[in-house]
């Protein structure tokens, strides 16, 4: 691995306002959808990006990609800073991958245009410079070039995925961030495309940001993975580490809350009290703090992420009362 | 161990969708029992006619596209198939109520949650307004909703998916079913209030002796909610058994996909096995495995006829013709 980072987040926050009434839109508070955020990420590595609904995932995957502004922080590809306004030649390094195989792709272009689009907007090809690049990216995703005639709704959804990847790969992208590319699958079709993303990471050497809320599939892509709880970090390891010696409350909470497919592996569940609390009314102090079986009163103050083993970091204050847990 | 009263008996069910000149054979001969006190689970991929099995019990489906061709659901002796619509709104939402998987899709936007649940009680009971609040703050504190007193007047969006889920919950519960069905009721939330919901139904289960549907496509959630489980494909059930079985030691080759495709927490796989190409469409009649364009161990005589529900022990049965006896292949 090389040892300059790919993509450097360094205290990437993200705010945004809370507004209530139609006409007033009296401010009544701040979502604090990304707060705090660091991570390197290196050449040919895949993170894996874990946590609950609203946790700042997607929020999260706009500011790398620099579709939206950053409150704070700095976020760096390549050692050049990430802008919604930066060139061209630099967007076209990172690519990303969507959820819903079905609303990402226009229904009124057929597969050539959806795929060959980044291509139209970047440089202009002839129309064999562009099957050069395109016909040889659908064999990698497993389509036939036939299908560049065909449109979106005559695929299943994880031929569409497909398409989506393949759009994603034209513009030959060394990063590629995944939010949720799996969700919305069976199981089978699901098994299909992790493959495919797996294959395309050693054909080509990609580097993969992995969003997921689901931990089987996290642990089946990741090098390394990090655990997001209201827009912050709570443990970030490689993927060995947190699976041999998770120590935050959340991500053991979050281990044992998976069911798995196997009566005979049952395990001791811990059920958390409570919801998720509403990202607008975020306790001061750790975040978890409300549905923490372990909390106590200096959970009040936030933790900062301390390192507990070689790259693994914690925001607990368990781990700093070297309280092993 | 005693053999348990069977309170749901679906035989042979056929229920076709229309749609133009086609026609879907959603589910296409299904049979099964429904033990009381019995939780069984339904799973398959998308399309495999799970939701329609549930939906043809208490006949909620559109007229207007839909037949249910043929089949039984015999539910204490009486034929729901069968009931008038009165006779069917009776026992709808009061011996048998349904849980789906979009909450707020199922709770109505302009009413108090509060308001509803009185709504579900007072349609199957007479008693007074003030008594069902009562039913309805106590059902609430059942389902664990905090601070029920204040929810009450609460309308659906001022509550998180998983309250939402657990209203549905208590409204399903308000007169004493003995029979939940639970389409999906978990797969809009997220795992750590997924485990709170199934722990919930679960607990209701053991407290009250109901029997539970369960649908999903998670196998892990089957794995920890259910007694016995259905694997559908194609409008008919491809496996049956008891979980501890039916994971031990699985039989169909879709079952074995299915199993094989998931990514294990324990073990590490480089690839995965996946099942290739995709559901394909199915027209009636079927005259071969439903599974055999997919199936990695087909032969010719799946090609040119469907194979039977085979028993192979004590309530375990598959549809696959590598499991044919001697004496049955002679007779094909
Ligand atoms: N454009 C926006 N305006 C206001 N609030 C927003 C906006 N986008 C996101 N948020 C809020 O920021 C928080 C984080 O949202 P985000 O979509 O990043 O979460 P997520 O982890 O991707 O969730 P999910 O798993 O549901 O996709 C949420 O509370 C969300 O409501
Ligand atoms: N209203 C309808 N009109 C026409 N076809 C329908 C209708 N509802 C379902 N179908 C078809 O019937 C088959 C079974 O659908 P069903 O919803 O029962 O599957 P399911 O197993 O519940 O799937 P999912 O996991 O996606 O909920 C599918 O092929 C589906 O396309
Ligand atoms: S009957 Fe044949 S095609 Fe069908 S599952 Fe069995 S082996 Fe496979
Ligand atoms: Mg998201
Ligand atoms: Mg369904």
């Amino acid at each position: 691995m090389d040892n300059n980072p790919i993509l450097e987040v360094k205290e990437a926050r993200k705010s945004y306002p809370v507004t209530k009434g139609f006409i007033s839109r009296k401010n009544i508070g701040t979502v604090k959808a990304v707060d705090n955020v660091s991570f390197n990420l290196y050449k040919g590595e895949t993170l894996g990006v874990i946590g609950e609904s609203g946790c700042g995932k997607s929020t999260l995957a706009k500011l790398i990609m620099g579709l939206t502004t950053l409150s704070g922080g700095e976020i760096r590809l390549k050692g050049e800073p990430v802008r919604p306004d930066m060139p061209l030649t630099m967007r076209r390094n990172i690519q990303m991958i969507f959820q819903d195989p079905y609303s990402s792709l226009d229904p009124r272009m057929n597969v050539r245009r959806i795929v060959e689009e980044p291509l139209r907007i970047h440089e202009n090809l002839s129309k064999e410079e562009k099957n050069k690049i395109v016909l040889p990216i659908m064999e990698q995703v497993g389509l036939s070039a036939g299908a560049l005639d065909k449109f979106p709704h005559e695929f299943s959804g994880g031929q569409r995925q497909r398409i989506g990847i393949a759009r994603a790969l034209v513009l030959n992208p060394e990063v590629i961030v995944c939010d949720e590319p799996v969700s919305a699958l069976d199981v089978s079709i699901q098994a299909q495309v992790l493959n495919l993303f797996a294959s395309l990471k050693k054909i080509r050497g990609l580097t993969y940001i992995f969003i997921s809320h689901d931990m089987s599939v996290i642990k089946h892509v990741s090098d390394r993975i990090m655990v997001m709880y209201l827009g912050q970090v709570m443990e970030i390891s490689s993927k060995r580490s947190l699976f041999g010696n998770a120590r935050h409350p959340y991500t053991q909470a979050l281990m044992s809350a998976i069911p798995e497919p196997n009566p005979a592996a049952m395990k001791n569940r811990i059920i958390l009290k409570g919801d998720l609390p509403s990202p607008i009314h975020a306790p001061a102090g750790c975040p978890f703090q409300s549905r923490c079986p372990q909390a106590m009163d200096k959970c009040r103050i936030k933790p900062e992420l301390k390192q507990v083993g070689e790259g693994h970091y914690v925001a607990c204050h368990l781990v700093n009362e070297g309280v092993v847990s | 161990m005693i053999a348990m009263e069977t309170i749901l008996d679906v035989q042979d069910l056929q229920t076709y969708y229309r749609t133009g000149k086609q026609v879907v054979p959603a589910v296409d001969g299904v049979s099964f029992r429904l033990a009381k006190g019995e939780v069984l689970g339904i799973v398959g991929e998308s399309g495999s006619g799970k939701s329609t099995v549930v939906r043809s019990i208490i006949r909620l489906l559109d007229k207007n596209t839909t037949r249910i061709e043929n089949g039984r659901v015999l539910f204490r002796g009486k034929d729901l198939l069968k009931l008038s619509g009165r006779e069917l709104r009776g026992i709808r939402g009061k011996s048998i109520s349904m849980v789906f998987q979009n909450p707020l899709s199922s709770l109505n936007p302009v009413y108090t949650i509060g308001n509803q649940i009185q709504e579900a009680i007072l349609t199957h009971e007479s008693m007074s307004r003030a008594k069902a609040r009562d039913r309805a703050l106590h059902l609430l504190e059942q389902v664990e909703i905090p601070s029920p007193e204040l929810r009450l007047d609460d309308y659906p969006h001022q509550l998180s998916g998983g309250m939402q889920q657990r209203v549905l919950i208590a409204m399903a519960l308000a007169c004493q079913p003995e029979i939940i069905l639970a389409d999906e009721p978990t797969t809009a939330l997220d795992v750590t209030i997924q485990s709170q919901i199934l722990e919930l139904l679960s607990r209701i289960r053991d407290e009250r002796n109901m029997s539970i549907i369960l649908i999903t496509h998670n196998m892990g959630v089957i794995a920890e909610m259910c007694d016995r489980m259905l694997v559908m494909y194609g409008g008919v059930v491809m496996e049956e058994g008891k979980c501890t079985d039916v994971f031990a030691s699985p039989l169909h080759p879709y079952t074995l996909g299915l199993l094989a495709s998931i990514p294990s927490l324990e073990e590490e796989k480089e690839e995965l096995y996946a099942i290739p190409g995709q559901v394909p469409h199915f027209n009636a009649p079927v005259s071969s495995c439903r599974f055999c364009s997919r199936c990695d161990q087909v032969f010719t005589r799946c090609r040119e006829e469907e194979p039977p529900f085979i028993q192979i022990g004590d309530g375990r049965f598959v549809r696959c013709w590598l499991y044919a006896q001697e004496n049955e292949t002679n007779n094909g």
